[in-house]
């Protein structure tokens, strides 16, 4: 049965199931050993993708700035440098997503999610140059970006598939083109 | 309309990245050459750590005598020390590394040039 309440009330509740995945994957991500500290898969970024494609720039930005906030206190990097990372390479990534969605209508998932894969290694780089090591990061980008490129797609695919079970099977998504404003 | 998985743009997108990042690293291209900055008592000057020389610092204990290869590796060869720690040092190349003679007062550091030497990286 669809819900016919206050439509805000849906939107707020959805929204909040995205923010509470994508903070969930951010940081039981950040718990998984890894041989470096830039080879991640970043799944929460599915759910950043997912909500710029349904609600438009505005939901995506709620759910990134949920993400970055409630995923990095529950891994407990709140309060430290690598808090950094999470916050500069989430906005870069979903600056790069919308922007490539509003230019180029025709691009799918794969493309938006490896363009924002790879704008948030490269604020990785730069932050950790500033803050680190200095410009011989870059070095490691030679390194870094095939990685972010396969992350990007692998992420890429996951977000296509949350927006097409959106459809109606999993009642608690959100439908592609609903009106948030309410 | 719905968005689709995966189109040519996202193949071209895709393709571009990776070109891009094989390319960056060619295009870098040279490094500058890096420094070597010398410490003799309360002195300090630099040179550049291009060809091959052999360089002498004087210490209170003498003349520390050390050589630049053409790599830009650098090795003490001849101290008036006691125990010769710096000579066992070996040739130092990345930026960051030093070697340090204490009883003669004469520290040897590369600057700049080839990336720098990360001991760890924290996560």
């Amino acid at each position: 049965m669809p819900y016919r309440g206050d439509p805000r009330n849906l939107f707020l509740a959805r929204a909040g199931l995205f923010v509470a995945l994508a903070a969930t994957l951010q940081a039981v991500e950040s718990l998984i050993p890894s041989p470096a500290p830039w080879l991640r898969l970043g799944l929460g970024n599915a759910l950043v993708l997912a909500a710029l494609i349904l609600w438009g720039f505005r939901g995506g930005f709620l759910v990134a700035t949920g993400k970055v906030l409630l995923g990095s206190l529950i891994a407990g990097r709140l309060i430290s440098h690598l808090f950094l990372f999470s916050l500069s390479g989430t906005y870069s990534s979903l600056f790069m997503m919308a922007l490539a969605m509003a230019l180029l209508p025709r691009m799918g998932y794969v493309g938006l999610s490896t363009l924002g894969a790879v704008a948030h290694s490269l604020a990785g780089l730069a932050v950790a140059s500033v803050i680190l090591m200095g410009p011989a990061v870059w070095s490691l980008a030679v390194a870094v970006l095939p990685a972010a490129v396969l992350s990007g797609a692998v992420t890429g695919v996951a977000a296509w598939y949350l927006v097409k079970l959106s459809g109606g099977r999993v009642k608690a998504l959100p439908v592609e083109g609903e009106d948030i404003r309410g | 309309m719905m968005r689709p998985l995966f189109t040519v743009i996202d193949a071209a997108v895709v393709a571009g990245l990776i070109v891009l990042s094989i390319l960056i690293p060619i295009l870098k291209g040279d490094e500058p050459p890096g420094m070597l900055i010398i410490h003799e008592g309360g002195h300090v000057r630099e040179v550049e750590l291009e060809r091959w020389a052999t360089i002498e610092a004087e210490g209170p204990l003498g003349v520390t005598r050390f050589e630049v290869d053409g790599d830009g590796r650098v090795s003490v060869i001849k101290a008036p020390c006691p125990n010769r720690l710096c000579v066992s040092m070996g040739p130092i190349a990345e930026s960051g590394e030093v070697i340090v003679c204490v009883p003669n007062r004469v520290a040897l550091e590369v600057a700049g040039g080839k990336g720098g030497v990360v001991d760890a990286v924290s996560r």
